[in-house]
C-alpha cells in the first residue's frame, strides 16, 4: 500500500499546489465582499431623500408613481389592480398604463396583479418612480417567449424564423461546468458528436440541423449579449445565463450572414431589473464522476498475447529486431531470449509465462491512473435596482478535480452588469466581465492506450508490485540493451518507471479574460431608437510546459544529443528541466451602430425593423520561449547552441539541432458588415420578413470585390388562429410560417494567389531562413453559402396543453469546400476546391404535454424529434478511388460522392473466411477474390458497400416531468437512430508489427468449420498487411448504431418550509446523469456513440439554491 | 425636420465606414503572409529545403543491383510500392509521391521565375542568382524523373520515345501530355545552362545550387546520355571551380555515420524521399560489390557496417538515416571525366582523374596509381570505381540504363522473394518504371508500356 499512500499525499500537494486553493476561497471572499459594498451604494443611493408633502391633518404623505408594462413586448397595461395592504389602498392602472399613489409610509410592500400575469409584489420607496413588469402566467393561452436574435429581441409569435428558446428553468435542469454540454437533448435539431474524445470539451461540439460545410468552421456561431464571442466557450459560466435562443433558419440566423451556415446561439446573460428590490442568490453543487470502465476496452487477454509472442519468437520473427537499436521489446520476448540464452531453465519461464497471462493491466490503470472526479461549483450573485440604476453583480467558482490523476481545472467568473436610465430616452449598459481559467495534468500522455506505446501496450503490463511500489515499464520504442549499454552505461538513467513520474511533467494553461460591454439605447422619437453598442475583449493564455529532467521523456532527449569519449560524457541539451511558455493574446474591438424602428397604425399595421452597421477587429499574437537546463528552485536556465548539427549516438541516429520551438506570430480578421431587416404585421395575422446583410472581411489573396458577400432572407406567416375564418380560436394557437435565405461560411485558410509563409524559426538542416508555399493559390476560389429553405407550424391546442412546432427544411449548401484529389504532376496531390455542393433536409419537432394538472400535481412531457440527413448532390471533383472514402472503425468519414450522404459509411464487401485457410475474402468484378492488392487500391466507389450514414437520421429525446407541491422530478430519454459504424477488430499486421492487439483474436478462424461462426480471419505469419487492412475496413465490421439511453434524471424540492424575513427561497436538487442504455442495436455490448473510448461513466450531482 | 436628420445621420455613417472599410480591410490576416512579390521573398521560398532538396526518387535505387532483401524482410515492409518496386512487378505506384514531390519543385521553381520575370531586373545580382537558383531545380526535378521514369536516351529514337510533361507555367489548371524524350532532355539541358549563366560561384549554404552545382548536373545528365564530349568539357568546367575531395583517410571510421552532410565535397545537397527497403535494417549489400573493394581502400570500412553476417551501407552524405543522398559531388565529377576520357581516348586525362580521386579513397601507404592503358580494361576499372564510389546515390539505375545498351557491359539482375526467381534482362521495357497510379488516373498520361 506503499504507493497508495504517497500517491495520495502527492495528489493533495498537487491539488494545493494547483489552485492554492484556500488563497482562492480568501480572494473569493473579498471580492464577495466588494460587490455587497457596491450594492449597499447602490441602495443608499436608491434611498436619497424622498419629496415631502404635507397632509391636511399635519402628518406627512409619500407619492409614488410608476407605470406597468407587459414583460412580453413592455407595452404600457391597463386596468392592473394595485394593492397597499398595510395602507388598505387599491387602485388600478390608467390606459397608459400608469398609476400615482399617496402613502403614509415612506416604504413598504406593494402588490400588483392582472389576469393571465403573474402576480408580483416589491418593495417600494416613495419618490422613486417603480416601472414593475407583469410576466404572463405559465398556462396562460399566449405564452410569449421573447426570442433573441443577437440584435433584437422579438416575441416568437411575430418571428417568421425558425428559433428554439430555452429558458432559465430548462437550461439549469443540467449540471455541468459547460453551457454547450446543456443543450444537448432539450432542443430538436441539435446533435452532439462524442465520437473523437479529443473534440470534446475544447470544441463547441454540437451541430445545429447536421453539418453544413465540410472543411471550413463547423461549429455554430456564439454570440453573448449581442456581440459574437471569440474566446473559449468553456470560460463562460453557465450560472450568468439568463437563456439561450438557437437560430436554425436562414431567417433568423441570416442576421449573422457569413458566419452564420453552422446556425448561432444566442447567450443571454442574466441583468438586474429596474424597481427591483435586493436579491442575493446563492447556488453551489458537488458532482461525483465514477471511474470511466477500462474493462469495456476490448482489450486481448495477457494469455493470447503472450501466445502470439511465443509463436513470433519461434518463427524467428525477433531475431535480426534484436541486433537494431529502434525495436523495443516485451517483457515475454526477453524471458524467451533468456531462456535461448540459457540464462532462465524452463521451468522458470513457464512460471513467469504463467504469472503474467494471469495479469491485466487495466488493473493497475484502474487502480492508480484513474480515481473518481470530483466537480464542485459555486455562484452568487446580488441584484437589485431602483427605477433609474440597476445592477447585477456575480461572482463564480468551478473546481473539477478530473478522473485522471494530476488533472484538474478551475474557472473563476466575475461579472458586473449595470444599467443606468438618466431620462426616459436614454437607456445605458455597462457589464464588465472578468475570467479565470487554469487547468493542469500530466504533460506525459498518461491513460490508458495513451501512456508509453499507447494502443501497443502489452495487456500483462504491471505498473506497481504487490506492495503497490512502482516498477519499470517497457514502455520506450528503443532496444533496451542499446540504451543500457551505450556510451558505456554513461548516460542519463534511461527507463521508464510510469508511477514514480506521474507529476514529473505537467502542462498547465492559464486563461484571463476581460469583456466590456457598452450598449446605449437612445430614443429618438416614438418607436425609432437608435443604439451604439462597444464590445472589448481582452484575452491571454498562457500555457505551460514543464518536463523535469526526472521524466523519462526529458531523460531521453538529452540523451539522444548526447556526445561521449573515452573520457567523459558531452550533453548539448543541459542535464536539467525543460520549460516552455507559450503565451497568446487577444485583443477584439467590436463596433456597432443599430437604428431600430417599431411602430404600430390603427390597430392594423406593424412595422418594426433595425439598420445599422458593424465593424470588428480580432487580433492574436502568439509568442513562446524554451529554457533548457531549467532549474525550478531558482528559475534559472543555460544556453544552448540551436546551430549546431549533433551527431545522434556518434552518428548512428542522424545529425541534429536542437529545436528551438520559438515562434511567434500576429493574426488579425477584420470584419466590415451593413445590415437591414424588418417585418411587417397586418391585422395580428399576416407578417412579412426580410433581410440583408453584407459581410466582407480582410481575406488574404483574394481581389477587394471579391472580399464581401451579400446575404439575405425573405419570409412570411400567417397566424391561423386569429383568423375570422377558423372562427377565432380563443382556446388554441395555429401560426404557419416559411423562410428562405442564405447564410454563408467562413474560410480563412486558403487563397486565391499564392501566399508564402515566413517560418519563425530556422530551417533546422541548412539553419537558413525560409518560407514556405501555404497555399499555391487557386483562382476560382468562392465563399460558400448555405440557402435555407423552412416551413414551420407552431400549435397550442387544448387550452395550450398540447403545444409544440414542427418543420421541415431543406439546407442546399454551394461551393462547398473540399480536399480533392487532383492531378499530381501539377505538384500536389490534393487541393482545397470549391468543389461540392450538398443538400440536407430534416424535419424538427417538438411536443410538450400538460397530462395532468391537478392542483398540486401536474405532469408535463416533452418530447423533441428531429430528422436530417445531409447528402452530396454535387462533386465537381471526380475521384472514384474508393479507399480515399473507407473510414475504418469509428470514423466519421466526409465522403463527397455524389448521391451519397456526406457521412457515408463505405465498406469493402465481406465474402466471408476461406473455408479451407481461414483467409479474408472479398469481390472483385462480383467474383470472390483474395487478389486484397487488387480489392484493396483498385475497388472504385462503386465496387464498395455502402451502408448508409454514420451520423444519426433520427435523434431526439423524450423528458417528463412531475410535479407534486415542492417536489419536482424529472427524467430524460435521449435516442440517437438509423446510422452505422464500423467496430475494431483484431488486426494481423498491427499485432505483429506494432503489437497492438484485440480482444477478437479470441475468436478467429482456427480449423474448417469455424467460418460458420466467425469473420476474425486466422493468424498468419509472415503477415499480409493488405489482407489484414480489408478485413479492417470490410463490411463485416459494420453494425447498426442505433441506441436509447436514459441520458438523466433530475430531482428538485423546494424547501418551503424555510422561508422566513430573509429566506425567500431555498431548494435543494440532485441530478443523475448517464444513468443507463435501455436499448441499443448491436448485440455486441459496443457503445458507437463514444468511439473508441469507454461510455462516459455515471456522474450524480447534489446542489443548493438560495434565494434571499 | 427629425426625418432629415435622421438619413443625414445614417448616411454619415454609412459614408464614414465605407471610405475607411476599403483600407481597412487591406490588413492581412496574419503578418507571416505574404504575397510572393519581391526578390527577397523568392529567397525565402528558396530556402525551403524541405520542398527543394529532401523529395527526389528513390525507386530506381530500390529496382537496382547493390543489394538485396531477404524474404522474411521483404514480407514485413509496409511500403506496398516498395516491395512490388524490388522485384520489377508492373503494378503502377499507389502513393504518388515520388512524381509528385519532384513536380512541386517544378511548380514552385515556376511560381518564382513567374514573380521575377513581373520584377524583371535581370541586372540586379540577387535577381539573377534567384531566378538561375530556379531555372536550376526545375532542371534537377526533371533530371531526376527522367533518370527514373523514362526510357534510356538514344538519339535515334528520342524523337518517338516517351518524355514526361513539361510544366513551364506555374498555372494548376492547365493539363499537359508527356513530351519527347528529345524534347524532355532539350528542355532540362536548357534549363541547366541558363542556369550555369546566373548561378554564383559561390554560395552560403549547399542547399542551393552554384555554378559549379549546375555544370555538374549537366555533365551527370549529358553522360545518361551518351554525350561523352560534351560531358567531359561541364564535368571538367564543374573540377575547374572546385575540385576540394574529402581525405578519407582522415575520416573517423568509429562514428556510427562517418559523413556530415554540406562537406567539401558536396557541390549540391539533395536526397531522397525515405524507405525502409533501403535502410540499414533491411538493404545488405550484394557480396559481388563488396568484394570489389580492395583492402587498401578506406570505402570498405567507412561505407559499410556489419549487421549480423551481411554487410549495410552506413556511408550517405546526408548524415541522417533518411533518404539516399542524390545530391552532386566533385568525386562524382572526376569519374564523369575520367569515363568521359577513356571514351574519347584521352587514357592520360582519364588516368589523372582516376588517380586524383583514389588516392583519397586509399590508405596512402598502400596506394598505387592506376597505370592501365588498355582501352577496355580502363574503361572496365572506371565503371567499377563509379559503382563503388556511387552506390545508394540514385546512379546504379541511369548507369544500367545506358551500360545496357553495350554488350559487354550489359547486365541481367536477379532477385529471390519466397522461392521466387525474378529476372530484369538488359534493355527491358521495365527500365522505364510506370507512372504512379494517379499521374495516368488524374493527369491523363500515357502509362509507360510494357510490350
Amino acid at each position: 500500500m506503499k504507493i497508495d499512500k504517497t500517491y495520495k499525499t502527492k495528489d493533495w500537494r498537487d491539488h494545493q499546489k494547483l489552485g492554492n486553493y484556500k488563497g482562492e476561497l480568501l480572494l473569493l471572499s473579498k471580492l464577495l465582499l466588494l460587490s455587497l459594498l457596491m450594492i449597499f451604494h447602490m441602495v443608499s443611493l436608491y434611498a436619497q431623500t424622498p419629496r415631502k408633502d404635507s397632509g391636511v391633518n399635519g402628518q406627512v404623505k409619500y407619492e409614488l408613481a410608476g407605470k406597468v408594462i407587459s414583460s412580453i413586448d413592455g407595452t404600457p397595461m391597463q386596468g392592473v389592480s394595485i394593492r397597499v395592504d398595510d395602507e388598505n389602498l387599491q387602485i388600478k392602472t390608467s390606459k397608459d398604463g400608469k398609476f400615482q399613489l399617496t402613502l403614509k409610509n415612506q416604504k413598504g410592500k406593494i402588490k400588483f396583479s392582472s389576469i393571465g400575469f403573474k402576480g408580483q409584489e416589491v418593495y417600494y420607496t416613495a419618490g422613486v418612480s417603480l416601472t414593475v413588469k407583469l410576466i404572463p402566467e405559465d398556462h396562460k393561452l399566449e405564452e410569449v417567449e421573447v426570442v433573441s436574435t443577437g440584435y433584437q429581441k422579438i416575441p416568437k409569435e411575430r418571428a417568421t424564423g425558425s428559433f428554439e428558446f430555452v429558458d432559465n428553468k430548462l437550461f439549469n435542469r443540467k449540471v455541468s461546468t459547460d453551457f454547450i454540454s446543456r443543450l444537448e437533448d432539450i432542443v430538436p435539431g441539435i446533435s452532439a458528436p462524442k465520437v473523437f474524445a479529443a473534440g470534446r470539451g475544447n470544441y463547441p461540439n454540437i451541430y445545429i440541423r447536421g453539418a453544413s460545410t465540410m472543411y471550413s468552421q463547423r461549429w455554430p456561431l456564439i454570440v453573448l449579449d449581442g456581440m459574437p464571442y471569440q474566446g473559449d466557450f468553456n470560460s463562460i459560466n453557465p450560472n450568468d445565463i439568463e437563456n439561450i435562443s438557437v437560430l436554425k433558419d436562414a431567417a433568423a440566423a441570416s442576421i449573422w450572414g457569413a458566419q452564420a451556415g453552422n446556425g448561432v446561439l444566442v447567450i443571454t446573460t442574466k441583468k438586474g431589473g429596474y424597481s427591483q428590490p435586493i436579491t442575493v442568490s446563492f447556488n453551489s453543487n458537488l458532482t461525483i464522476v465514477q471511474k470511466p470502465d477500462l474493462y469495456y476496452m476490448p482489450q486481448m487477454s495477457a494469455a493470447d498475447y503472450i501466445e502470439v509472442e511465443k509463436t513470433l519468437y519461434e518463427k524467428d520473427h525477433y531475431k535480426y529486431r534484436f541486433n537494431s537499436i529502434w525495436n523495443y521489446f516485451t517483457p515475454v520476448v526477453n524471458l524467451l531470449k533468456k531462456r535461448t540464452d540459457g540464462l532462465i531453465s524452463d521451468a522458470e519461464l513457464s512460471r513467469e509465462l504463467d504469472r503474467l497471462s494471469h495479469m491485466d493491466s487495466r488493473d493497475d490503470f484502474t487502480k492508480y491512473i484513474y480515481r473518481k472526479a470530483f466537480k464542485q461549483q459555486y455562484h452568487m450573485q446580488l441584484s437589485g435596482g431602483n427605477s433609474k440604476f440597476s445592477s447585477l453583480n456575480a461572482v463564480g467558482f468551478d473546481h473539477n478535480r478530473n478522473n485522471v490523476v494530476f488533472n484538474d481545472n478551475e474557472r473563476f467568473n466575475l461579472r458586473t452588469s449595470n444599467s443606468y436610465k438618466p431620462t426616459e430616452k436614454l437607456d445605458i449598459q455597462v457589464s464588465v466581465q472578468y475570467i479565470r481559467s487554469q487547468n493542469q495534468k500530466s504533460d506525459a500522455p498518461i491513460e490508458f492506450n495513451r501512456m508509453g506505446l499507447g494502443f501497443g501496450n502489452f495487456p500483462y503490463m504491471e505498473l506497481a508490485d504487490k506492495n503497490g511500489n512502482p516498477l519499470e515499464v517497457e514502455a520506450l520504442g528503443m532496444n533496451k540493451v542499446f540504451r543500457d549499454t551505450v556510451a558505456g552505461g554513461r548516460l542519463l538513467r534511461w527507463n521508464y518507471i510510469p508511477l514514480a513520474e506521474l507529476d514529473a511533467t505537467s502542462s498547465k494553461r492559464s486563461n484571463n479574460e476581460a469583456i466590456i460591454d457598452l450598449n446605449m439605447n437612445y430614443k429618438l422619437m416614438d418607436g425609432l431608437i437608435a443604439s451604439v453598442v462597444y464590445n472589448y475583449r481582452n484575452g491571454s493564455a498562457n500555457d505551460e510546459v514543464w518536463r523535469s529532467v526526472e521524466s523519462k521523456t526529458m531523460r531521453e532527449f538529452i540523451n539522444i544529443y548526447a556526445g561521449w569519449d573515452a573520457n567523459q560524457v558531452t550533453y548539448p541539451v543541459p542535464v536539467g528541466d525543460y520549460l516552455q511558455n507559450f503565451a497568446e493574446t487577444a485583443q477584439s474591438h467590436q463596433g456597432r451602430f443599430v437604428l431600430a424602428f417599431d411602430k404600430k397604425w390603427n390597430d392594423k399595421h406593424q412595422f418594426s425593423g433595425i439598420s445599422g452597421s458593424e465593424i470588428r477587429q480580432n487580433q492574436t499574437q502568439m509568442r513562446s520561449s524554451t529554457f533548457y537546463g531549467f532549474n525550478r528552485e531558482n528559475y534559472s536556465y543555460k544556453n544552448v547552441d540551436h546551430n549546431t548539427l549533433y551527431p545522434s549516438f556518434q552518428g548512428q541516429g542522424g545529425y541534429l539541432r536542437i529545436p528551438d520551438y520559438g515562434v511567434i506570430s500576429k493574426l488579425t480578421n477584420r470584419f466590415v458588415s451593413y445590415y437591414a431587416n424588418g417585418s411587417y404585421t397586418y391585422l395580428n395575422k399576416y407578417i412579412w420578413s426580410g433581410s440583408v446583410r453584407k459581410d466582407a472581411s480582410n481575406l488574404f489573396g483574394v481581389n477587394t470585390n471579391d472580399k464581401g458577400q451579400p446575404f439575405w432572407s425573405v419570409g412570411m406567416a400567417w397566424i391561423l388562429s386569429n383568423e375570422s375564418l377558423f372562427g377565432k380560436q380563443k382556446n388554441n394557437y395555429l401560426k404557419l410560417r416559411t423562410t428562405y435565405g442564405y447564410n454563408g461560411n467562413v474560410n480563412n485558410s486558403i487563397s486565391a494567389l499564392p501566399i508564402l509563409n515566413v517560418q519563425s524559426n530556422v530551417h533546422p538542416t541548412t539553419g537558413n531562413s525560409y518560407a514556405v508555399l501555404q497555399s499555391p493559390g487557386n483562382p476560382d476560389l468562392r465563399w460558400e453559402r448555405v440557402a435555407t429553405f423552412n416551413l414551420g407550424l407552431d400549435y397550442g391546442l387544448f387550452e395550450n396543453r398540447l403545444s409544440g412546432s414542427i418543420e421541415y427544411y431543406v439546407k442546399n449548401s454551394k461551393d462547398l469546400i473540399t480536399f480533392s484529389r487532383i492531378d499530381p504532376t501539377s505538384g500536389y496531390g490534393n487541393l482545397f476546391y470549391n468543389s461540392a455542393n450538398t443538400k440536407g433536409k430534416g424535419i424538427d419537432a417538438s411536443i410538450r404535454s400538460l397530462n395532468v394538472n391537478s392542483g398540486k400535481f401536474k405532469w408535463i412531457s416533452n418530447f423533441a424529434f428531429a430528422y436530417n440527413r445531409v447528402k452530396v448532390t454535387n462533386s465537381n471533383v471526380e475521384n472514384t478511388l474508393g479507399l480515399d472514402y473507407i473510414g475504418g472503425d469509428h470514423a466519421a468519414q466526409m465522403t463527397p460522392i455524389q448521391g451519397a450522404d456526406l457521412f457515408s459509411l463505405l465498406s469493402f464487401k465481406w465474402a466471408g473466411l476461406d473455408p479451407e485457410t481461414g483467409v479474408a475474402r472479398g469481390y472483385i468484378n462480383g467474383e470472390v477474390s483474395k487478389d486484397y492488392m487488387s480489392i484493396y487500391y483498385n475497388s472504385t466507389i462503386h465496387d464498395l458497400e455502402n451502408h448508409g450514414s454514420t451520423v444519426p437520421l433520427y435523434f431526439g429525446s423524450l423528458r417528463n416531468t412531475f410535479e407534486y407541491g415542492p417536489l419536482e422530478f424529472s427524467f430524460n430519454i435521449s435516442y440517437q437512430l438509423g446510422h452505422y459504424f464500423m467496430r475494431t477488430s483484431y488486426n494481423n499486421s498491427r499485432m505483429v508489427l506494432d503489437g497492438v492487439g484485440h480482444l477478437d483474436y479470441a475468436k478467429r478462424w482456427r480449423k474448417p468449420g469455424d467460418e460458420r461462426t466467425t469473420d476474425v480471419p486466422a493468424f498468419q505469419y509472415p503477415i499480409n498487411y493488405v489482407a489484414d487492412y480489408f478485413y479492417n475496413f470490410s463490411s463485416a465490421l459494420v453494425e447498426p448504431a442505433g441506441q436509447i439511453k436514459l441520458r438523466d434524471i433530475q430531482l428538485s424540492y423546494n424547501l418551503s418550509g424555510l422561508k422566513n424575513r430573509f429566506l425567500n427561497r431555498a431548494s435543494i436538487y440532485g441530478y443523475a446523469a448517464n444513468v443507463m442504455t435501455l436499448w441499443r442495436a448491436n448485440k455486441l455490448g459496443i457503445d458507437p456513440e463514444f468511439g473508441y473510448n469507454s461510455p462516459d461513466p455515471l456522474a450524480i450531482s447534489f446542489g443548493i439554491n438560495l434565494k434571499f | 425636420m427629425k426625418k432629415n436628420l435622421l438619413t443625414i445621420c445614417i448616411l454619415f455613417i454609412g459614408v464614414c465606414l465605407l471610405s475607411g472599410c476599403s483600407e481597412y480591410l487591406e490588413l492581412k490576416p496574419d503578418a507571416k503572409m505574404a504575397i510572393p512579390k519581391t526578390v527577397q521573398d523568392c529567397e525565402l521560398l528558396l530556402n525551403d529545403y524541405g520542398t527543394f532538396n529532401n523529395v527526389y526518387p528513390y525507386v530506381g535505387e530500390i529496382a537496382s543491383d547493390n543489394y538485396f532483401m531477404n524474404s522474411s524482410d521483404w514480407e514485413v515492409i509496409n511500403e506496398i510500392d516498395d516491395k512490388n518496386a524490388y522485384i520489377w512487378l508492373d503494378i503502377p505506384a499507389v502513393l504518388s509521391k515520388q512524381w509528385q514531390m519532384p513536380y512541386k519543385v517544378v511548380f514552385s521553381a515556376n511560381l518564382i521565375m513567374e514573380v521575377l520575370d513581373k520584377i524583371n531586373t535581370p541586372s540586379q545580382e540577387d535577381w539573377g542568382v534567384c531566378y538561375g537558383t530556379a531555372l536550376f531545380f526545375r532542371a534537377f526535378a526533371f533530371h531526376q524523373l527522367l533518370d527514373v521514369f523514362t526510357e534510356v536516351y538514344q538519339p535515334n529514337n528520342a524523337a518517338s520515345t516517351l518524355g514526361i510533361p513539361l510544366r513551364l507555367s506555374s498555372n494548376m489548371e492547365q493539363s499537359l501530355p508527356r513530351a519527347s524524350l528529345e524534347k524532355s532532355y532539350d528542355q532540362t539541358i536548357s534549363d541547366y545552362k541558363k542556369a550555369i549563366t546566373l548561378l554564383p560561384t559561390i554560395v552560403q549554404s549547399k542547399g542551393l545550387p552554384a555554378k559549379a552545382s549546375a555544370y555538374a548536373g549537366l555533365a551527370r545528365l549529358l553522360l545518361s546520355m551518351q554525350n561523352y564530349d560534351e560531358a567531359y568539357k561541364y564535368a571538367d568546367s564543374a573540377l575547374t571551380l572546385n575540385a576540394q575531395l574529402l581525405d578519407y583517410e582522415q575520416m573517423n571510421a568509429d562514428l556510427e555515420n562517418p559523413f556530415v552532410p554540406f562537406n567539401n565535397e558536396v557541390l549540391f545537397q539533395a536526397s531522397s524521399t525515405y524507405t525502409s527497403v533501403l535502410s540499414e535494417g533491411y538493404a545488405k549489400i550484394e557480396m559481388e560489390l563488396y568484394d570489389a573493394y580492395e583492402d587498401g581502400d578506406l570505402r570498405k570500412k567507412l561505407f559499410f557496417r556489419e549487421n549480423g553476417s551481411d554487410k549495410v551501407f552506413r556511408g550517405s552524405y546526408n548524415g541522417n538515416p533518411v533518404g539516399i543522398f542524390v545530391g552532386l559531388t566533385t568525386a562524382e565529377m572526376f569519374l564523369v571525366k575520367a569515363e568521359c576520357a577513356v571514351r574519347l581516348e584521352n587514357f592520360d586525362s582519364a588516368k589523372a582523374a582516376l588517380n586524383q580521386l583514389l588516392k583519397k579513397r586509399w590508405r596512402s601507404t598502400s596506394f598505387q596509381d592506376v597505370s592501365e592503358n588498355d582501352a577496355t580494361k580502363l574503361l572496365e576499372i572506371v565503371l567499377w570505381e563509379r559503382r563503388k564510389e556511387l552506390l545508394f546515390r540514385g546512379q546504379r539505375w541511369p548507369d544500367l540504363k545506358r551500360l545496357n545498351l553495350d554488350a559487354q557491359f550489359s547486365k541481367t539482375l536477379t532477385r529471390t522473394v519466397k522461392n521466387s526467381v525474378y529476372e530484369l534482362f538488359p534493355n527491358d521495357k521495365k527500365y522505364a518504371i510506370m507512372l504512379p497510379l494517379a499521374a495516368v488516373r488524374e493527369g491523363q498520361l500515357v502509362q509507360n508500356s510494357r510490350n
